[in-house]
């Protein structure tokens, strides 16, 4: 009886510790997000259910819902003026993150960009950004049903580049 | 018994054992004869040895040696059982902790609630809040919308390496 009890326990403590690895990105922001220099911003599932009383008036806004609906949560930090931004990100990059596969990964002159995913049983239910551009290090999590053909039209219909929205966030 | 042999026969009888030629009865009769001769001239030896081995024959084990054999037994099976206490608690206790982790990591909720670092005056209306927060997650989702199509047109390439490929393979089979 003993016996099986110790295995069971032992069971337990194994998944308490693959949980506690796959936590390393958590602890990633936990890591910072005291730092003043970062800035985070961190929405709950509560608010994303806030999210569906808002009415879609444009098209760019429709898009937003539709994409926000399947959505559980957000988390965003960054720091516009990184004292190492390439040491950061390679950090962040390097952090265990269990049960996580890189999508894909943007290297040029400019910037380099990660993308983390995990599936499950198809479906993306969480991607991690990773990024670093002159200067500026951020990494962004979001957890949800997350359709990645339905994110990439947002940039789209709003035709924008994308690092002048970071202002946006500062306000 | 020691009647079946005469004294005189002794010697014969020895050469005989020390041959290992006699049966059980002549050495019954040989260990019986030098207890009662312990020192028969010419075969003190021969005595010594027969004398030795009776007593040897005669040693028995006393009641204490029972007594110690079962104090032992009884020790050891108490601290056997003291181990097997101490693994039950340990294991019951990794249970409990191991317990307590799972169900806090199984009703936790998915997200911390909401936290936005910016400053924000509490009188505001909730909607105000609202609005202000579904703003910061558009720019993000528009931020990552924006790297993704980065990343995307990077691998642009690759997508028409497939179609090639597709294009080539029907042609390749005929």
């Amino acid at each position: 009886m003993s016996n099986k009890i110790f295995s069971l326990a032992i069971l337990m403590m194994t998944a308490v510790l693959a949980h506690a690895q796959s936590d390393g990105i958590t602890q990633f922001f936990s890591k910072y997000e005291t730092d003043p220099s970062f800035t985070l911003v961190s929405v709950s599932g509560k608010m994303f259910t806030l999210f569906t009383h808002i009415e879609g008036k444009t098209e760019e806004e429709k898009e937003m819902l539709k994409t926000i609906s399947k959505l559980k949560g957000l988390r965003f930090l960054v720091n516009e003026e990184a004292t190492n931004s390439k040491a950061t990100y390679q950090a962040a990059v390097k952090t265990k993150m269990m049960g996580f596969e890189l999508m894909m990964s943007v290297q040029d002159a400019e910037e380099n960009l990660s993308f983390f995913i995990k599936e499950q049983t198809g479906v993306v239910k969480e991607l991690i950004m990773i990024g670093e551009s002159s200067g500026e290090f951020f990494i962004m999590s979001i957890t949800g049903d997350i359709d990645l053909n339905q994110l990439s039209k947002l940039a789209r219909v709003v035709n924008i580049e994308g690092m002048e929205k970071l202002e946006n966030l500062k306000k | 018994m020691l009647m079946d042999y005469n004294t005189t026969d002794i010697k014969p009888l020895l050469e005989k054992f020390w041959a290992g030629e006699t049966s059980s009865h002549e050495e019954n009769w040989l260990k019986k004869f030098f207890n009662e001769n312990p020192s028969p001239k010419g075969m003190e030896e021969d005595a010594m040895y027969f004398l030795a081995l009776s007593s040897s024959c005669s040693m028995r084990l006393d009641s204490s040696f029972d007594h110690e054999l079962m104090s032992r037994i009884r020790n050891k099976e108490q601290r056997t059982t003291a181990f097997r206490w101490t693994l039950r608690i340990a294991a019951s206790v990794i249970f409990i902790v191991g317990l307590v982790t799972v169900s806090q990591w199984v009703f936790k909720t998915d997200e911390p609630p909401v936290q936005i670092t910016q400053t924000t005056n509490t009188t505001q209306p909730v909607d105000l809040e609202v609005m202000r927060a579904f703003e910061q997650t558009k720019s993000a989702l528009l931020l990552i919308s924006s790297k993704l199509n980065k990343g995307q047109e990077q691998t642009m390439m690759l997508s028409k390496f497939d179609e090639a490929q597709v294009r080539i393979k029907p042609t390749s089979e005929q």
